[in-house]
């Protein structure tokens, strides 16, 4: 730690700087290979991350290698260190980042990537791969923004794609044998291309057309094919004995329990639906030895069940029993994830008694039934209706129902939609004879703005302009007359900014690097976000956002990700989005399958 | 139910959070040791433990006292074994014992701090012990809800000792009565205390007019 204590208490949150958390990993860094775990954001928001919490001891089980944490500093600490002239420090060792062997940065959320750049130049640093040498360390990315990794592939030395189990190992293997061997970077480079889900985005170049859009994405050397296959895990099997606990409040103080990856349902709009494929299930034995250790081993006073659709898992209904019985002698809450209204859901909120009986969360999606089947959202409003029925009378009081604008299809009827369900949810309330209605009903309604993603049906579409994001929210606003209910809405301006980096090429580098270089950091803090930064940063860059955000791509366009085999095939999403466009749906892959080419019962 | 006094100290990482996140991690610790912890009763139980007087943020304390309530009587020196075993970094836990009584927060009311001077400050500093021990009254201005006021602290200022470029300050701290170390720190430095070094010592009860330490 080169912090003074003086230093330390200039800043807002001290505690977040200061390393020493309950399980953290200290050895002796002869020897090892040094990997440093960079997330982009506040530390609050890193460690409530399962990933990093599972790819840190994943990382330190081997004797050859140590895993360290480094997060994005607040404004006030980067001040402090700026000034100072220290750079971004793990908070293990204390050592600065430049000092480590492999940095490994989590792409959770498009707009973390200014951080990301702002994080290499705090650790001194060059931001752009080509301009890194031999005494720098190994840059790489990893998590569900890598689906397309292009708009960062200036900066990253390699991508890892897919499950951080599967193939990490590999490479920490091969950075050790090529150290031995005293190789460069460039050799454990192409030593690991081969491996499952790495992508040296220098070792391929892309040529344009004249319209803008792809020509061609091959690669300049022999060794490497010209398909990244994402790394794959079969069966999910490595899970944490233990977890840091911070010491200041993260966003969760919690045990986390994955309960499954993938989802079978297949919303149209969800990208992890999609990248995660197929349904890949823990044991319900495994996750209560997991819950029963995780919690002798943090103290923590309550477990969150974590999956695309938790409800599904085909045990839902024996393992809350079971996780009960653990949990209410120790006086550990359960939190159960509440997105999904249906009949196992609610009869596990009946069994337990420790949970704070008064919100419910439901997300429709989509106020009208032909955009719920155009989405694939499995929901009628008879079902949705009848589960807040329920939900009410089970004593909840407030409703938060999420839903998006801007969907493919989209029309005005489709909006206003959105306004009647949550009316008629307050109807539904009413409806209750009067000694049921205890406390007063609150629903609040909230709108994102839907961003089109790689690996989805929607890939292709054109994504809604800000103005007319904002007036479908003004439709939506219209629409709700009861006082009951309140009205939220995402910043539509972001979502554009989201829209270019999620589906953009390789070009849109320069214009992330010149957005950083005029200030932007923290986009995904409505506080820190700054659109004019933006605009500006995609003009000196060159880019036009339309381009990327509005236009509808053709069928045979070669679109920027479409080198990465993430298990589901081009066509299958295609013959989806047809569908999609037909209002008709298509089937769950536990009634039959869909054909997307995962090939999971093969 | 059975209430124990828990004598601690605190110190490293620790210092840099406030008082709420100590207390979310000092039951953490509580419930990892698995010792027979009582909790409250009601909808959201939580474990019963509360602090005599919280730290200021940045500050190591040598002697820090919790109250916390068991559910069953058990072996003190074992569950102080115990609780250590499972504590943080930086949490040392010294002893525990049976106290029945008011709390310690109720009847904690003076402190000692302990502040380290640089050499070149020692004579400036020794000087102005002696004119703040000397004086009737030292009138500051503090801020309140009401606005500034001013403020005599000269009576809670209970002794100040200096030896060599340490100064033990013994001040009023507590529920009734408080006065922040920092205050006394800057008028000694005549300076920004922004880098001084300072731990709390001990805290004080009061039995008749004697100030005893809380074990
Ligand atoms: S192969 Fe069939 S069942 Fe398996 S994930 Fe794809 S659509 Fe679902």
């Amino acid at each position: 730690m080169r912090l003074s204590d003086e230093m330390l208490l200039r800043v807002e949150k001290p505690g977040r700087y200061v390393g020493g958390e309950l399980n953290a990993v200290i050895k002796d860094k002869e020897g090892k290979t040094r990997f440093g775990f960079c997330f982009p954001d506040v530390y609050e928001v890193g460690m409530s991350h399962l990933g990093l919490q599972m790819l840190y001891f994943f990382i330190n089980r081997r004797e050859d290698a140590w895993c360290e944490r480094a997060f994005m500093p607040w404004p006030d600490m980067l001040s402090v260190l700026r000034e100072a002239d220290i750079p971004l420090y793990a908070l293990e060792s204390g050592d600065g980042i430049r000092e480590l062997d492999i940095l490994g940065f989590t792409l959770q959320y498009e707009m973390c990537y200014t951080n990301v750049l702002a994080m290499l130049e705090l650790g001194g640093l060059a931001l752009r791969a080509a301009e890194r040498g031999e005494d720098d360390p190994i840059v790489c990315a990893g998590g569900p923004c890598t689906t397309n990794p292009e708009p960062m592939a200036e900066f990253i030395d390699f991508f890892y794609i897919g499950d951080g189990e599967a193939s990490l190992d590999a490479v920490l293997d091969a950075y050790r044998d090529n150290k031995t061997r005293g190789g460069k970077k460039a050799d454990f480079l192409s030593a690991i291309s081969g491996i499952d889900g790495i992508y040296v985005p220098a070792f391929y170049d892309v040529k344009y057309n004249d319209d803008d859009t792809i020509a061609n994405f091959v690669s300049n050397r022999h060794e490497v094919g010209s398909r990244v296959k994402r790394a794959f895990l079969p069966r999910l099997g490595y899970f944490p004995e233990r977890f840091l606990v911070p010491l200041v409040e993260a966003v969760h103080n919690r045990v986390t329990l994955e309960l499954a990856r993938g989802c079978s349902r297949g919303c149209r709009f969800c990208q992890a639906g999609y990248i995660y494929r197929p349904l890949r299930e823990r044991g319900i034995d495994e996750l209560l030895a997991q819950a029963e250790a995780l919690l002798a081993a943090t103290g923590h006073e309550e477990i969150s069940l974590l999956a695309l659709s938790a409800c599904d898992h085909s045990g839902f209904g024996e393992l809350v029993d079971r996780l009960l019985a653990v949990t209410e002698p120790k006086k550990v809450n359960l939190s159960l994830p509440s997105t999904r209204l249906d009949a196992s859901f609610l009869s596990a909120v009946e069994k337990t008694q420790r949970v704070r009986k008064s919100s419910l969360t439901v997300a429709p999606e989509a106020g009208s039934q032909r955009m719920r089947d155009v989405i694939k959202k499995n929901l009628t409003e008879e079902g949705i209706l009848a589960g807040i029925t329920q939900a009410f009378e089970a004593d909840f009081n407030k409703i938060k129902l999420y839903f998006m604008a801007g969907l493919p299809g989209e029309e005005e009827g489709d909006v206003q939609a959105i306004g009647t369900l949550a009316e008629k949810v307050v109807e539904v309330y009413y409806k209750m004879p009067y000694e049921k209605r205890k406390k007063p009903v609150a629903v609040s309604v909230s709108t994102a703005c839907f961003v089109p993603k790689a690996f989805t049906p929607f890939q292709w579409v054109g994504q809604v302009s800000p103005e007319a994001f904002e007036t479908r929210q003004r439709e939506v606003k219209a629409g709700i007359r009861k006082k009951q209910i309140t009205y939220r809405y995402h910043d539509a301006k972001t979502a554009y900014v989201e829209g270019v980096l999620a589906r953009g090429d390789r070009r849109v580098g320069a214009a992330i690097e010149a957005a950083y270089r005029a200030g932007a950091m923290f986009d995904g803090w409505s506080e820190h976000f700054n659109y004019y930064t933006w605009l500006a940063a995609f003009e000196s860059a060159g880019i036009d956002p339309d381009f990327y955000t509005q236009r509808e791509r053709g069928e045979n366009e070669l679109l920027p990700w479409d080198f990465i085999d993430m298990g589901v095939s081009k066509e299958f999403l295609r013959r989806e989005y047809e569908r999609a466009m037909k209002g008709e749906t298509s089937p769950d892959c536990r009634t039959s399958c869909a054909d997307c080419e995962v090939a999971c019962h093969a | 139910m059975h209430k124990v006094r828990i004598q601690f100290s605190k110190d490293g990482a620790l210092k840099f959070i406030g008082h709420l996140d100590f207390l979310r991690v000092f039951q953490q610790a509580l419930r990892r040791s698995g010792l027979p912890v009582a909790y409250s009763q009601g909808f959201n139980p939580h474990i019963l433990l509360s602090f005599a007087l919280p730290l200021p943020l940045g500050m190591a304390s040598l002697h820090d006292y919790a109250d916390l309530t068991l559910a069953e009587s058990t072996d003190m020196e074992n569950a102080r074994v115990r609780l250590q075993e499972y504590a943080p970094l930086g949490l040392t836990v010294l002893t525990i014992w049976e106290a029945d009584g008011r709390s310690a927060a109720a009847v904690t009311e003076a402190a000692d701090y302990i502040l380290t001077v640089k050499e070149a400050e020692i004579t400036t500093v020794r000087q102005a012990v002696h004119e703040l021990l000397a004086a009737k009254e030292y009138i500051i201005a503090k801020k309140t809800k009401g606005g500034i006021k001013d403020t005599d602290i000269r009576s809670d200022i209970i002794d100040i000792k200096s030896n060599g470029n340490v100064v033990t300050m013994r001040l009023s701290a507590g529920s009734g009565r408080f006065l922040n170390p920092m205050t006394v720190a800057a008028i000694l430095l005549g300076r920004d205390t922004a880098a001084c070094e300072m731990i709390r010592a001990e805290l004080f009860k009061k039995e008749g007019e004697i100030l005893k330490p809380l074990y």
